[in-house]
């Protein structure tokens, strides 16, 4: 029999998601700008480039540590990528993500054998690879010489997907499988929850640490590269901003800083939603300050929905209407 | 009698002189100059976040404009963001725009975009942020500066101001703009051919700024610190008169005398606001150069137009350039303000 209480993590991302598609659709009245085919195109594109840096930023929330080497690290591979690939853009995307990978580990290994806070390990991180980028390029923006396989990956695919796309939407599947049909997602929780509790219950901490870290610098190194190759150049400092929209998707999402709380497919719907809100109002021609204006508000009502204060008088109201 | 003319004449003068100043500040007052081919067309306009007042102003004076020829304006804003603006295109051309006009983000990363424009036959007219060179099949039109002019100027302006410090060369640096791609680096090489040309004069510092006011005063300091124990510095230039005055600042605050004489440190600014005009004003800058907003936003639609209008339109469409001293200040208050 179908459990209900695992669809208790996606009711609020949902009910985001459909209120900012409401809010849109009734702000567009009949002008057609909103709701069009051409809008889903848009949105999946913004979802491609925010959604794997949401997903490896949020699993690093859920275990209650930030990975904020993820801005430098976009900008980074999207150097490799670009500089190695000349010849063979997957060899570009390999080194690039292998490099992702290798510094992911080891900032991982760092934060979890030296017990030091991920902020700052990640945080000089992300000035490493901000100095690394500057170094490979020469301060300068480059330009991939292949234009075909730009013109490859902005393709539209049966209308509204496109190659990067279709890779996130599918890696965001496989990894909410995995999260969800295996020990792995409640060991992550548990981690995020309280660590000396999973501790004590044999789950591998560090491992799982290392790995979130590994995972999140791959997806990052993998966004960046895809996005170098989709804009046929890389910048040193990387090619969009990606650090706060993929923390607002994430905690859109169902995530949260404290950790213990979220899911990959919740992660989708924020990113999703900040998507659906960005290519949203630029079709309604709002300016980028109503983006985030309209964001802020957002954040600021999943805060208060958030707060135990606020929890608490809502069950002091809950047992007040039981008595009355 | 006599006083009586003298009066008119002096009021016709100054009625005059606001009649020019106002005719350069921005466009005249134009009848409709709708055709059939340029009403009602649905143009895509692509600018960078309108939290940046010369975006915001790009935005409002081609709305404006635009509406004499009847077009219909959508802005896409984008914070700076060449993979947003990327999507923004595709977008555009999914709505089936007849016309993008944009500022690229990145002349590098905005080509593959350019090219699905040229695709789906969407005319596309840059302005402001000059496109790579060789991509011109992609484009109909550019309208802006030759940032490469604009910056031989800038570096004829350093020479002049050395010159009438009573010196012969002296120690130059540059706080620039984004270096990484774009007009700044165009400038900076017009500069240095420039100043090639005297062997005394030397660049000791290249530094980017990022067109950032608050970061520029930041380098200024610590420029005029590291250069205090080697001659100090001579002349600094600031790509922008927002960027210029910040190096003013600093060096106020480091207790440098700004100016143009023995000891004193010459200024050189670009893109004319009214920060630097009053600094030209006040003594504490030798010169600026143009770059008017009120120009770049009109001309942009008149070429839109053309096009539409089936005329033919230039490639590259440049403003004329001029360095803006004390001695023109009169010419050039009025468009410079804004």
């Amino acid at each position: 029999m179908f459990n209900r209480r695992l669809l208790v993590p996606y009711l609020r991302p949902s009910a985001v998601l459909l209120a900012v598609i409401l809010i849109l659709a009734v702000i567009d009245g009949s002008h057609g700008r909103f709701l069009s085919s051409s809008i889903v195109f848009s949105v999946l594109q913004m979802f491609a480039t925010v959604g794997p840096i949401a997903l490896g930023v949020g699993m690093t929330m859920i275990i209650r540590e930030f990975d904020l080497s993820v801005a430098g690290m976009v900008g980074m591979a999207g150097c490799i990528a670009v500089l190695t690939g000349g010849d063979n853009p997957w060899l570009g995307l390999a080194a690039a993500v292998g490099t992702g990978l290798c510094t992911g580990l080891l900032q991982g290994f760092i934060i979890a054998r030296l017990k030091l806070p991920s902020i700052g390990v990640t945080l000089g991180g992300l000035l490493v690879f901000l100095g690394v980028s500057y170094a490979l390029t020469g301060s300068r923006s480059i330009q991939y010489d292949d234009l075909e396989v730009a013109g490859l990956l902005g393709q539209h695919i049966f209308g509204f997907f496109s190659i990067p796309s279709l890779i996130i939407l599918v890696i965001f599947a496989v990894v909410a499988l995995i999260f969800g049909m295996t020990k792995l997602g409640r060991d992550l929780l548990a981690v995020g929850g309280d660590r000396r509790a999973a501790l004590s219950a044999g789950i591998r901490v560090d491992t799982l640490l290392i790995g979130t870290f590994a995972f999140s610098g791959a997806l990052a190194a993998m966004c960046g590269a895809l996005l170098g190759y989709s804009l046929a150049s890389a910048a040193p400092t990387g090619l969009s901003n990606v650090l706060v929209p993929a923390t607002t998707a994430a905690i859109l999402g169902g995530v949260s800083l404290s950790g213990g709380t979220g899911r990959p497919l919740g992660i989708a719907l924020g990113t999703l939603t900040l998507s659906v809100l960005q290519s949203g109002l630029n079709a309604l021609g709002l300016s980028s300050y109503a983006h985030e204006i309209f964001v802020g508000l957002v954040l600021l009502a999943i805060a208060i929905l958030d707060g135990t204060a606020f929890n608490a008088r809502l069950d002091m109201l809950r047992l007040a209407l039981r008595r009355s | 009698m006599s006083k009586h003319v003298g009066r008119i004449m002096r009021r016709s003068s100054a009625v005059l002189a606001v009649v020019i100043g106002l005719t350069m500040a921005m466009p005249a007052a134009r009848a409709d100059e709708a055709t059939p081919q340029t009403k009602g067309k649905k143009v895509a306009l692509m600018v960078a976040t309108l939290q940046d007042y010369y975006m915001a102003l790009l935005n409002r004076l081609v709305i404006a404009r635009a509406k004499d020829f009847g077009m219909e304006i959508t802005t896409f804003t984008t914070p700076y963001d060449p993979a947003l603006q990327s999507t923004q295109i595709d977008e555009a051309i999914a709505r089936k725009f007849d016309m993008i006009v944009m500022i690229a983000m990145s002349e590098n990363a905005v080509i593959p975009a350019l090219q699905r424009a040229k695709q789906a036959k969407i005319p596309v007219v840059m302005f402001v942020a000059p496109p790579k060179p060789g991509t011109e099949e992609l484009f109909v039109s550019f309208v802006g500066e030759d940032n490469v002019a604009l910056g031989r100027i800038s570096g004829q302006s350093i020479l002049d101001a050395l010159k009438a410090s009573g010196r012969d060369g002296g120690n130059v640096a540059l706080v620039t703009g984004l270096l990484a791609e774009g007009l700044a680096p165009r400038r900076v090489a017009g500069i240095k051919e420039v100043l090639a040309s005297n062997k005394n004069v030397k660049i000791v510092a290249i530094e980017d700024a990022k067109w950032d006011p608050v970061l520029t005063e930041k380098i200024s300091g610590q420029l005029y610190g590291r250069f205090a124990g080697q001659g100090g510095i001579d002349v600094i230039y600031g790509m922008a008169d927002n960027m210029a005055t910040a190096s003013i600042q600093a060096a106020e605050a480091a207790g440098i005398k700004v100016g143009i004489g023995p000891g004193k440190m010459a200024v050189i600014g670009g893109d004319c606001f009214k920060e630097g005009i009053e600094a030209i004003k006040a003594g504490k800058m030798f010169a600026t150069a143009t770059q008017i907003p009120t120009w770049e936003a009109a001309k942009t639609v008149e070429v839109a137009a053309s096009y539409f209008n089936g005329k033919p339109v230039s490639k590259y469409e440049y403003f004329p350039l001029e360095a803006i001293t004390k001695d023109n200040l009169a010419k050039w208050e009025a468009p410079c303000t804004f």
